[in-house]
C-alpha cells in the first residue's frame, strides 16, 4: 500500500505541475500584452511607460505631462476594456461550446452578438424619442443590448433544441438567419441616422475599443467579470453537461437549471461585451479550440485559460488595429479575423488529420 | 435494501411501454433483463433510475425516487447508457473522473479511485489517451470505470448499479472479464440490473433474469426456471434447444435450425 501511494504522488505531481506551468505562463502572455499595448501607440512610444504611469500615482502628481494624460486616460482604459471583454467573450465561446456539445458555438457565429448589437443600436436610434430619467441613460445601451442578446440566445437555443438535444445544423443556421437579419437592420438604421452613419455600421458589425474611457470600465467591469466567475463556477457542471444531457442528470446534475443558468449568464456578458466594443467576432470561437488542443478539454481549467488567452489575444489584436495604419485605424473585428481565420482552418487541418489517423 | 417496484405502467401517447410491472431488486443481486427490441428495457431502467419517470411506483431502500434529490441519486446508483459520445478530447483519466465530478474526495484520492475503476474494467493502460481516438469497445469500457467511480467501491451503503447492454461492443474476452467483474461486486453490497442480449452470457453470470415482452414481465427467476422452450418462443418467437452449461450446469440456448 505504502509504495502504491508513493508512486502515485511521483507520477501526480507533473499534472499539477503541468496546470500551474500552463496557468501561468497564460498570465505571463496577457501581462506582456498588456504591457506593450500601454507602452506602444500612435502618441509616443516607451517601454516604461506602466512603470511610469505606477511612479506617478504613487507620487500622486497633479501636474501630468500630455503624454502620460494619454496613457492614463486613454490606452490603459482601453487596454483593461480590451482584456475584459476578449476574455469575456472566450469565456462565451468556451461554456457555450459545452452547453451545445459542439466546438463550433460561439457567441458572434449564433447570432448573439448580433442580437446585441441590434438591441444598442434600437436603443441610439430613438434614445432622443425616449423620455428617460438622466441617470439611467448612461447604462441604457447595455441593458439593451443584453435584452437583445437574451431574446437571441433564448430564440436559437429553442428553435434547435429537438426532444433534448440541440441540433447543431439548426442552430448555426438560426445563427446565420440572425446574423443576417441583424446585419440588415444595423444597415437600415445607420441610414436612417443621418450623420456618422457609416461610422456607426462599422462600429457595430466590426467593433472599435477607441471608445474605451474609465467610465465605460467602471460600469462594465463589475458586470463582466461577475458574469465570468459564475461561468468559472459552473466548471463541474458543464463537465458533466459534455457527457449528454441523460448522463449528466444520472450524475448528479440538475440540467434544465444549470442550462439556464449559463444561457443568462452568457447573453448578460455578450451584451455588455457588445455594448462596449460592437461586434467582435473569432475570439469566442478559437481561443477555447487553441487551448483544447494545446492543454486539454477539461473545465476545470478551460474557462479560466480561455479567460486569460482570451484577454491577452485582444489586447494585442487592439494594439495591431490602432498602430497597423497610424494615425487612422483599423476597426479591431477585421484584425481578429485575419488573424483568427487561418488559424482556424489550421486547426481544423490538423484534426482532420488526427482523425484520418485514428480511422 | 431494495429498489421495489409496484405495479408500474408508462403509456407515452396510446402506446404500452411498461405495463403492470411488479419486481424487487435488492443490493447484491445481479439481475439480467432480456427481451426482443423495443421490449421496453430501457424504459424500465429509466423509470428505475429517474424519479420524474417513476411514476410514483418506485421506492430505492424504502423511500419513492421521486423523494430523493438528483445528487442523493447519483450517490445510490448509477447508470451506464447505450450512446457514449464525447465531442472533445478528453483524456480517458478525465472522463473517468467525471464521475466523481460531485464527490468530496481530494485530488490524490480521486486519482487513486479512477486507477481502480480503469483496473477493473482492464483500461488502464488507456489512462492517458485521448477518449475520442478510442474504439467502440474500449469505449465502453471506460464508460463503464466511470460509473462504477459514481458510487463508489469504497461505500459500504447499498448502490445499484443500471448498464443498458455494457458488452454490446466488447470482444468475447472483455464480455466474459466485465460479467465475472460484475458479479464481484455483489460482496460489495452493489447490485447490478443489466439490459443483455446474449442470453447465453445472462444465464451463466446472472443471479436472475427478467423476460420482458411488449411491455410486460413475462417472468422473472433463476435462468433455469426462466429459460426453457416455451418461454423464449413466447418472449422472442424463436424455436430453440436448451442444452445444459458442461460445468456450470446453466442453460445454453441454440438455434433449432438455421
Amino acid at each position: 500500500m505504502n509504495t502504491r501511494v508513493l508512486r502515485l504522488t511521483t507520477t501526480r505531481l507533473p499534472v499539477i505541475d503541468r496546470r500551474v506551468v500552463q496557468t501561468s505562463m497564460l498570465s505571463l502572455v496577457l501581462l506582456v500584452a498588456a504591457w506593450c499595448s500601454i507602452s506602444i501607440g500612435a502618441a509616443k512610444s516607451d517601454l516604461l511607460f506602466p512603470i511610469k504611469l505606477i511612479g506617478e500615482w504613487i507620487a500622486s502628481g497633479q501636474n501630468q505631462s500630455s503624454i502620460m494624460m494619454i496613457v492614463s486616460e486613454i490606452r490603459l482604459p482601453r487596454v483593461i476594456l480590451a482584456i475584459l471583454i476578449g476574455a469575456a467573450l472566450a469565456v462565451s465561446g468556451a461554456s457555450l461550446q459545452g452547453v451545445c456539445r459542439n466546438p463550433l458555438a460561439d457567441p458572434g457565429l449564433l447570432g448573439i452578438s448580433s442580437g446585441a448589437a441590434v438591441g444598442a443600436v434600437t436603443v441610439i436610434i430613438f434614445a432622443n424619442s425616449l423620455s428617460v430619467p438622466q441617470f439611467i441613460q448612461p447604462y441604457l445601451i447595455p441593458i439593451a443590448a443584453f435584452v437583445g442578446a437574451a431574446i437571441t440566445t433564448f430564440t436559437i437555443y429553442r428553435l434547435a433544441q429537438v426532444n433534448g438535444t440541440v441540433q447543431i445544423a439548426t442552430l448555426l443556421l438560426a445563427g446565420v438567419a440572425i446574423n443576417a437579419m441583424g446585419g440588415a437592420i444595423i444597415g437600415a438604421f445607420s441610414y436612417v441616422a443621418d450623420d456618422q452613419s457609416l461610422r456607426l455600421m462599422t462600429f457595430w458589425m466590426m467593433g472599435s475599443l477607441a471608445s474605451a474611457n474609465w467610465f465605460m470600465v467602471a460600469i462594465s467591469a463589475p458586470v463582466l467579470i461577475l458574469g465570468m466567475y459564475f461561468i468559472h463556477k459552473k466548471r463541474t457542471e458543464i463537465n458533466l453537461l459534455l457527457l449528454g444531457e441523460a448522463n449528466a442528470r444520472y450524475v448528479g446534475v440538475d440540467v434544465d437549471r444549470v442550462k439556464h443558468h449559463l444561457l443568462w449568464l452568457n447573453a448578460i456578458v455578450v451584451g455588455v461585451a457588445v455594448a462596449c466594443s460592437g461586434i467582435i467576432g473569432f475570439i469566442g470561437l478559437v481561443v477555447p479550440h487553441i487551448l483544447r488542443v494545446s492543454t486539454g478539454a477539461d473545465y476545470r481549467y478551460l474557462i479560466l485559460n480561455s479567460g486569460l488567452l482570451g484577454g491577452g489575444l485582444l489586447v494585442l489584436a487592439d494594439l495591431l488595429s490602432r498602430t497597423l495604419i497610424t494615425p487612422a485605424e483599423l476597426p479591431i473585428g477585421v484584425v481578429t479575423a485575419i488573424l483568427g481565420a487561418p488559424f482556424f482552418i489550421l486547426l481544423l487541418l490538423q484534426q482532420k488529420r488526427k482523425l484520418v489517423l485514428a480511422l | 435494501m431494495s429498489i421495489l417496484v409496484k405495479n408500474l405502467s408508462v403509456k407515452v401517447s396510446n402506446k404500452k411501454l411498461l405495463s403492470n410491472i411488479s419486481l424487487e431488486f435488492g443490493a447484491g443481486e445481479m439481475i439480467a433483463v432480456v427481451g426482443e427490441n423495443g421490449a421496453g428495457k430501457t424504459t424500465l431502467i429509466n423509470c428505475l433510475t429517474d424519479g420524474s419517470f417513476s411514476q410514483k411506483c418506485v421506492s430505492i431502500n424504502g423511500l419513492p425516487v421521486e423523494s430523493y434529490s438528483l445528487s442523493e441519486l447519483a450517490s445510490m446508483r448509477a447508470v451506464l447508457t447505450q450512446s457514449n459520445d464525447l465531442t472533445f478530447p478528453f483524456t480517458v483519466t478525465e472522463v473517468v473522473r467525471l464521475g466523481l465530478s460531485l464527490s468530496c474526495l481530494s485530488q490524490s484520492q480521486q486519482l487513486l479511485a479512477v486507477q481502480r475503476c480503469l483496473r477493473k474494467v482492464d483500461a488502464l493502460h488507456l489512462k492517458n489517451r485521448d477518449y475520442t481516438t478510442l474504439s467502440g469497445g474500449e469505449k465502453q469500457r471506460v464508460q463503464l470505470a466511470r460509473v462504477l467511480a459514481q458510487i463508489s467501491l469504497d461505500s459500504e451503503l447499498p448502490r445499484y448499479l443500471f448498464l443498458d447492454e455494457p458488452t454490446s461492443a466488447l470482444d468475447m474476452k472483455h464480455q466474459f472479464e466485465t460479467l465475472k467483474m460484475l458479479r464481484s461486486l455483489r460482496q460489495l453490497n452493489i447490485g447490478v440490473f443489466i439490459i443483455l442480449h446474449d442470453i447465453n452470457l445472462a444465464a451463466m453470470y446472472c443471479d436472475k433474469i427478467l423476460l420482458l415482452q411488449q411491455g410486460q414481465l413475462l417472468k422473472m427467476g433463476a435462468p433455469t426456471e426462466v429459460l426453457n422452450q416455451d418461454t423464449i418462443k413466447q418472449g422472442f418467437g424463436v424455436d430453440v434447444h436448451i442444452l445444459n452449461h458442461p460445468t456450470s450446469h446453466s442453460p445454453i440456448i441454440i438455434n433449432q435450425s438455421i
